[in-house]
């Protein structure tokens, strides 16, 4: 209630608004100018000023063949697994590169043979021919390896090697895993400087996770001791499991698409602000424009400055905030075209007429925003993740749009009446105190 | 101009004095509407129940199964819902003559093929202008389909002795595969009327004589066979196939070797039915959330208007779902999902412009009633206005918008329209019964007087709306005075202009 009040005292206080231009216009401004901060570090950090998917830019990808059931469960395991093999993925040659995963995993198929599509972007600065000989195989054996294999965790102290798996080690399985790894470990037993009559291996039978392996000598405590037995030990998946790919796939959004998408959008700009000069003002109309361009500069800097993903999605999110940021500027045009038609217009600055207006359908805006956060907010929190891509700009677009709405297109809209033809209605008070102009006389006639 | 004016003016001065002369609505009237307003809503409320139940439960008539409009059956899914199968095909010859012609021959010879192979729901389009982008809902495995599409082949029939081309896969209409008791497995080539003519005439002309069948670029024929007969049905057939696989796949090379553009696969993809399905539960799930949070917070502000707002969006719904589901160019697909939850969010917007206005008119001496229809006049232009430049705006991108893009602004469009009816008729019905049946009691549509009329009553309806019109009146009155003053002004300054301007000449 108390907050009731206060904005009641506010709405009710003389209302200035519109005077602060310069913050009004500082605000956009300076997130433009991060966004190109931010766009020049990461063109020089992650080689691209804006992180455009592969439905932009074209890609590569990956099948990732389970021969395993996927559920809910393990798939979230498996996408962990493979999002942390691609953030570093090492080449013949020893180069290391850090994969861009574009969209979302996709999870095909079903049953036995289930599978996980990734799709990636190109490295940048890197050849076709360097990507499709060197880094796509990589990436191909490095998620093998990773994914599909299980890759055991090994401590050494003193005398004692334990080799710890994340999942049982079930030796009633074809092949007898176990003993296979046994075997595995005493082919190497004289790479780190032990006999194999020193050693006993066993399992440890109460989690059947753990291989122990005990030596009369003291093991060499060392990462390349560790690595031998790391590889010596890993399990392959018990089941056929592959990776494929490495494929070539093309840009989706064609350049045909954004094309007549840009197009669209144009046309529908010059048919709305043809709409809004006919029912408003042309200057509403250049207001209303100006503000809208503002919401799309704003998204796109939010992309930027967090070095989202832009895809497809991204397209549909534009088109639904021009919608809803066009429909909250007229909503305030229609209340400055009602005060304008009636008597005290005249006695008024146009900001005066601006800040009426603002204040009138500033709980208005208020409430749709809210009503319409609380949906986009649900889409954020509850949604799958395709469709979480979606939601990111438009709750940017959406707080761009509600700014300018009651920031920019009424401020803009009121300096047009200044220098536009339409001084002489309103009161101007003007600046060089000289000039006595008939005007100046007006307000006090109507007060008589 | 004038008439007109001098016209609402009579009216308005009519309405006044009909007001003075009315007598205070009796009690028992009262009741009265206060009883057939009661009928309406509930009529109105077991027209929504049963439009909810068509919306949300599926049913089951004897033996036809109903689908609700929110149901896999009713709306058609965009493959990313769907799941399936695509593969993108890329033209090689794109500097032939009448490119555009023969991409557009091709894709719908590739419709006709997937139609005939048991996928007529495969949708076929043309991406960008030199590729092909085929969909087949439902399929888990892509290898299928690319069998089909597979690698193109040419066909020729030649003449042993001239060595003579007399037929090639352009006279080709259709190839298709079967048994035959006595050649085996065999593919029959319909031709069109030019080869029809062609083959009947080596036919003719060539009986005794061999004629061999060439696929590919292979130098050895698959059959030479002798021309016994004049074949003039338009019909040729390849003999020579050892399983009826071969003679399938050969059938479907033959058809994509009649492709007027070669074609080479691009990439194909599976997409599992998996991810639509939990988009749309869990958009659902989102969307059953924020509806009731939405409700809600209108109700909590709005009071018993947000109860009438509710009840009209929970009409948006089912108005919405049902275009979705009847209307055949609609595709859900993912993002649409998003847009079609947002739009529940901004389909409320109209009502709040109204509620805002009536709160207004409300404060400003009117009764509930005056100030609900002079807040629903108020707010038309406004919502007309807002929503006209969105609708050019998804027009627009529906009809120059490729691909996804159309859709969604189709999917927008028709969002748009619905909130409208809802808003300006629906919701205008429902708070109108709300009011009459109170209205009298300000606190339940959370509206207040401002400090001038804090002691009129709600209902104070004639005072009200009498002081209201007095009140306009004057204020009309002295707009126009003040023209008529501000046209003399202007006049007197152009004269004194005139006069200064002339001087010095």
């Amino acid at each position: 209630m108390k907050l009731k009040q206060k904005i009641d005292n506010l709405l009710d206080k003389d209302f200035k608004l519109v005077e602060k231009r310069k913050i009004i216009f500082a605000i956009p401004i300076v997130i433009l100018v991060i966004a190109a901060v931010m766009m020049i570090i990461f063109h020089f950090t992650l080689g691209s000023a804006l992180n455009l998917g592969t439905d932009f830019t074209g890609g590569y990808s990956v099948d990732i063949k389970l021969g395993n059931q996927l559920t809910d469960d393990n798939y979230q395991e498996y996408y962990d697994k493979i999002t942390e093999t691609l953030k570093s993925v090492k080449t013949e040659n020893g180069k290391e590169y850090k994969i861009t995963i574009s969209g979302a995993m996709q999870r095909q198929g079903s049953g036995d043979n289930a599978s996980i599509h990734v799709k990636y972007a190109a490295v940048n600065g890197v050849s076709e021919s360097e990507m499709s000989k060197q880094i796509n195989p990589a990436i191909i054996s490095a998620l093998e390896k990773s994914v599909l294999n299980k890759v055991p965790s090994v401590t050494i102290k003193d005398n004692v090697i334990t080799a710890t798996y994340d999942e049982p080690i079930d030796d009633t399985n074809a092949g007898s895993p176990f003993e296979t790894l046994k075997n595995a470990f005493l082919a190497i037993v004289s790479d780190i400087g032990l006999t194999e009559s020193d050693v006993d291996v066993k399992l440890n039978t109460e989690n059947r996770k753990q291989i122990i392996i005990t030596s009369s000598k003291t093991v060499e405590n060392s990462s390349e001791v560790k690595d031998k037995i790391v590889s010596a030990m890993t399990l392959p998946d018990v089941y056929a499991g592959s990776v494929t790919g490495g494929d070539l796939v093309g840009a989706t959004v064609s350049t045909e698409l954004l094309f007549n998408a840009i197009l669209a959008v144009s046309l529908a700009l010059i048919f709305m602000l043809c709409y809004i000069g006919l029912r408003f003002q042309l200057s509403s109309g250049i207001a209303c424009i100006i503000a809208l361009l503002h919401d799309v500069l704003i998204m796109f800097a939010f992309m930027a400055i967090f070095n989202i993903e832009i895809n497809s999605t991204f397209i549909a999110a534009l088109i639904t905030i021009l919608g809803y940021s066009i429909n909250n500027s007229i909503i305030l045009f229609d209340r400055v075209r009602e005060n304008m038609r009636t008597v005290y217009a005249k006695s008024m600055s146009p900001e005066g007429v601006a800040n009426k207006s603002i204040k009138e359908t500033l709980i208005r805006s208020i409430n749709t925003t809210i009503t319409t956060l609380i949906m986009i907010l649900m889409i954020a929190i509850i949604g799958v993740s395709e469709i979480k891509i979606f939601a990111f700009p438009i709750i940017f677009g959406l707080l761009a749009g509600t700014f300018s709405s009651i920031f920019i297109a009424p401020s803009l809209w009121a300096l047009f009446q200044r220098v536009g033809k339409n001084k002489q209605n309103f009161r101007i008070e003007p600046k060089n105190k000289n000039k006595k102009t008939e005007k100046k006389s007006k307000p006090t006639e109507i007060g008589a | 101009m004038d008439d007109k004016n001098s016209l609402t003016e009579i009216e308005k001065e009519q309405d006044v004095k009909a007001i003075k002369k009315a007598p205070v609505v009796a009690p028992a009237r009262k009741a009265v509407k206060k009883k057939s307003t009661i009928t309406k809503l509930v009529l109105i409320g077991i027209a929504l129940l049963v439009g909810a139940i068509f919306a949300f439960v599926p049913m089951r008539f004897g033996l036809t199964q109903y689908h609700p409009f929110l149901s896999k059956e009713s709306i058609s899914l965009g493959l990313d819902l769907q799941g399936g199968v695509y593969a993108v095909y890329q033209a090689t010859n794109t500097d032939t003559d009448n490119f555009d012609a023969k991409m557009e021959g091709t894709r719908s010879a590739l419709e006709n093929l997937l139609s005939t192979q048991g996928y007529p729901e495969a949708t076929i389009v043309r991406e960008g202008s030199d590729r092909i982008r085929v969909e087949v809902p439902d399929v888990d495995d892509p290898s299928g389909i690319l069998k089909i599409i597979g690698k193109p082949t040419s066909v020729k029939f030649v003449l042993d002795d001239t060595k003579e081309t007399v037929i090639t896969g352009e006279n080709v209409v259709s190839a298709d595969a079967y048994y035959d008791p006595q050649s085996g497995y065999v593919v029959r080539l319909v031709l069109n009327a030019e080869g029809r003519k062609k083959f009947a005439d080596a036919t003719t002309n060539n009986q005794g004589k061999t004629m061999s069948i060439y696929l590919g670029d292979s130098e050895t024929p698959i059959s030479s066979p002798t021309i016994n007969s004049a074949i003039t049905n338009g019909e040729a057939i390849i003999t020579g196939f050892k399983t009826s696989a071969e003679a399938q796949e050969r059938a479907n090379q033959i058809m994509s070797g009649t492709f007027d553009v070669a074609l080479e696969l691009k990439e194909s993809q599976t997409i599992s039915p998996t991810l639509g399905e939990n988009a749309m539960t869990y958009g659902l799930i989102a969307g059953i959330v924020g509806f009731v949070l939405v409700i809600a917070f209108l109700c909590l502000i709005y009071r018993m208007l947000g109860v009438a707002a509710s009840f009209a969006l929970v009409i948006y719904v089912i108005i919405y779902l049902f275009f979705l589901a009847v209307l055949p160019w609609v595709q859900l697909t993912l993002p649409g999902i998003a847009g079609i939850l947002l739009s529940i969010g901004m389909a409320v917007d109209a009502n709040i412009i109204i509620f805002e206005r009536i709160k207004d008119e409300y404060r400003g001496g009117k009764s509930i009633m005056a100030a609900y229809h002079a807040g629903f006049k108020k707010a038309l232009f406004a919502i007309l206005d807002s929503n006209v430049t969105t609708v050019i705006a998804c027009i627009l991108l529906m009809l120059l918008g490729t691909g996804s893009v159309g859709g969604f602004a189709l999917t927008l469009l028709v969002g748009v329209l619905v909130s409208l009816f809802t808003a300006l008729i629906v919701s205008r019905l429902l708070v109108k019964y709300f009011i009459n049946l109170n209205s009298y009691n300000a606190k339940l549509y959370n509206l207040k007087r401002s400090k001038q009329y804090e002691n009129l009553e709600a209902d104070a309806t004639d005072a009200a709306i009498m002081a209201d019109m007095q009140r306009e009146q004057q204020e009309k009155e002295q707009l126009k005075e003040e023209k008529l003053q501000d046209k003399k002004r202007n006049k007197a300054a152009r004269r004194s202009k005139n006069k200064e301007g002339g001087e010095p000449a």
